[in-house]
């Protein structure tokens, strides 16, 4: 597979990799591990995720995974692709599609993704671009609840011990997720465009921005015992806007973040098909067609809450293992062999 | 045509699904509900309009808590109630004194339901509040809302949804305070008396502001309504005047140590009325600021105390108490500890504007 990215294609597929799902469902996780002090632990999980886009971009010509390292990738994708789709699924049938078969929606929502990955390789890539529009007036949305936060909510802090804070730390991984996609797109993006330096800082504040502001919004409207009842805050502040021409402006927007979702949906599974293809040459469209079967089924099976939460719970220690270990072992092990 | 097409997908998805399609026709909207009676004994009203002879008139039905679903039975309408679109919630004041919380939990659990519904407690039982108003047409639901919007507009009650007494319930540091209604003995109209007092346990706690003592209480919490006009007699001599003011801006200042708070508050008024006149000259000016302010003094320590013994933080001192000043928060129970500390409260205010008249 073939294809050249621009500087802004790339951020933007890594953008969407990494909000897609992820950002309605992690901030009351990680609010209860960390309690008032989510903030300040998520300022650190910020400078982490720079240090880790930095070690990338210094490494990232090392990075030739053989067929072990992609088949784990392509495995770990599998869960997570399972895992976005279930909790969408599961979601949706609680906030807007109540009554109709989550096979179908599950269904339409594969769909697109098949029809895209089925598609040249720049349909997925600049399907992230219908977004673009969007996410502000998501932003705008979320201001018109500045009267009611409380920002003396977000104190006392300093209150954390340690195993509250290595919980917190395994809950913000969910930001993490579609960052090791770094990796490997980074050798498409065009050689006259820079990544290094301001524009990669530029990336890392705009996804800091995105989760900070998430994580400090719901911690100022909602006190800590509400947060522990609500497990999407940020649609909940939503439902709770009135503006005069939307009755439920919640509903528009999980229609947004349904669309995200599909997105982030497609990168991944392009992702995958694009590591396969490394190394299993031919038969595209028909490995396309089999992933997106199972992308159908596998999700069936993970409908209710405690399975959607099941699965998510083991996601950030996969996560930490295919964004660090793996990399870690591809890379040096590459570095030896051209020494 | 492929990427035609491709849109027309992504587009589809913006469409709700026919299952999940309710029609009117399916359902009765309920617009004003109310919960009375005591624990275990709770009895529920919901007003809905129906038509009868081409015309839409409003009815009532019981029920056992706010879910609908205990009042489709004894309804006489071929549809089931919906509170999707609630426009106000009533709670008699014998239900308010217990914790409300539990039977709301249906409110806010159906995403459905819509959170900006008005709230308010009423005196005495729910029937009367649920009959037609005379010389106000049927829509009682449409008065509720218009009452309750002009008094905050006004600056003389607390407009608070669903969502917000939600989050009040469960904050720590502040207690509710909602709009208080009882029936006018002259015009037998419902009629905004003042507000309900909330303690930490969620329970009204039997007191209520009175519409003066409201109106302190919302410049305390520095919400003001589009309108905050108050009323003074001002005396010099022998010489009486009428004195109104409206509150333009307010600026608050608390300083709060581990065995006292001190409130200070800056108000920037305009006067409305004050047939005295001589507000050109320097010295009556300052009169009647100085005037104003030790009223207002006066007004705001009063308000203060009552709520004190109410054992009702309903200003939310306890936000920054709690934020900045752990010794004092952990001293206890914060309703007991706020009605015993000393709080001092200062106003001062500055007149910016005496209208087209000096």
């Amino acid at each position: 597979m073939t294809f050249n990215l621009s500087r802004n294609q790339f951020f933007l597929l890594l953008f969407i990799a990494q909000t897609g799902t992820v950002s309605l469902s992690f901030q009351t996780p990680f609010i209860n591990a960390t309690g008032r002090d989510a903030w300040l632990v998520f300022i650190g999980v910020g400078i982490f995720h720079y240090v880790l886009l930095l070690i990338y971009e210094k490494n990232y010509q090392y990075f030739k995974p053989g067929p072990i390292a992609s088949w784990l990738f392509i495995g770990y994708w599998f869960l997570i692709l399972v895992s976005f789709i279930s909790y969408v699924d599961y979601t949706l049938a609680v906030w807007a599609f109540p009554d109709t078969p989550q096979i179908l929606v599950i269904a339409i929502m594969v769909g697109i993704s098949l029809y895209a990955n089925l598609s040249r390789a720049e349909t997925v890539i600049n399907l992230s671009v219908i977004l673009v529009p969007l996410i502000p007036l998501f932003y705008i949305l979320l201001l018109f609840a500045w009267p009611n936060y409380v920002w003396t909510n977000l104190f006392p802090i300093g209150t954390l011990d340690r195993s509250e804070l290595i919980k917190g730390l395994l809950t913000s991984q969910f930001t993490f997720i579609g960052i090791e996609l770094f990796l490997f797109f980074r050798k498409h993006v065009d050689q006259q465009h820079k990544v290094k330096g301001r524009p990669l800082f530029i990336y890392q504040s705009i996804w800091m921005v995105f989760f900070f502001s998430s994580v400090l919004f719901t911690l100022a409207y909602f006190p800590l015992v509400e947060i522990k009842r609500i497990p999407e805050p940020i649609m909940y502040i939503l439902k709770t806007q009135t503006v005069s021409f939307v009755e439920r402006i919640d509903l528009f927007f999980i229609y947004l973040w349904m669309m995200w979702s599909i997105i982030t949906i497609a990168i991944f599974a392009f992702t995958s098909i694009y590591v396969l293809q490394l190394h299993v040459k031919g038969h595209r469209k028909r490995n396309t067609i089999i992933l997106h079967i199972l992308l159908v089924l596998f999700p069936l099976l993970f409908l209710s809450k405690e399975r959607v939460a099941m699965i998510q719970s083991t996601l950030p220690y996969f996560h930490l293992f295919f964004i660090m270990v793996v990399p870690t072992i591809v890379i040096l092990m590459n570095r030896r062999k051209k020494k | 045509m492929r990427v035609k097409g491709f849109i027309l997908l992504i587009c589809t998805l913006l469409l709700s699904g026919c299952w999940d399609e309710k029609q009117y026709r399916d359902v009765t909207n309920v617009s004003l509900a109310g919960l009375e009676g005591t624990p275990g004994n709770y009895k529920a009203q919901f007003a809905f309009p129906v038509y009868v002879d081409g015309a839409i008139s409003y009815t009532t039905v019981t029920g056992h808590g706010i879910s609908t679903r205990g009042a489709k039975n004894s309804t006489n309408t071929s549809q089931g109630l919906d509170t999707a679109e609630l426009e106000v919630l009533l709670l008699a004041d014998d239900a308010a004194k217990n914790d409300i919380y539990p039977y709301l939990d249906v409110l806010f659990r159906d995403p459905r339901n819509r959170l900006s519904a008005n709230m308010a407690v009423v005196e005495g039982e729910l029937a009367p509040y649920f009959e037609p108003i005379k010389g106000k047409g049927e829509d009682i639901s449409t008065f509720y809302t218009q009452l309750i919007d002009t008094a905050a507009r006004y600056t003389l009650v607390p407009k608070i949804d669903l969502q917000q007494t939600c989050t009040i319930l469960f904050a720590e540091d502040i207690t509710l305070a909602l709009p208080y209604i009882r029936m006018d003995e002259e015009s037998g109209m419902p009629t905004i008396a003042g507000t309900a007092l909330f303690n930490d346990q969620r329970e009204f706690t039997g007191e209520v502001l009175d519409r003066k003592e409201s109106a302190i209480l919302m410049l305390l919490q520095k919400k003001k309504g589009k309108f905050s006009r108050l009323d003074f007699l001002w005396k010099e001599g022998a010489q009486e005047s009428p004195l109104s003011i409206n509150i333009m801006a307010i600026k608050k200042d608390w300083k709060i140590s581990d065995n006292q708070i001190n409130a200070s508050y800056k108000l920037k008024v305009s006067v409305e009325e004050f047939p005295h006149d001589s507000l050109n000259k320097k010295k009556t000016k300052k009169d009647v600021e100085d005037f104003i302010s030790k009223e207002l003094t006066k007004n705001f320590t009063a308000v203060v105390k009552k709520l004190q013994e109410a054992k009702s933080d309903a200003v939310g001192f306890g936000q920054p108490v709690r934020a900045f000043h752990p010794k004092l928060w952990e001293r206890g129970d914060w309703g007991d500890t706020f009605s015993e500390i000393p709080i001092q409260v200062k106003v001062k205010v500055e007149m910016m504007r005496t209208g087209i008249l000096n």
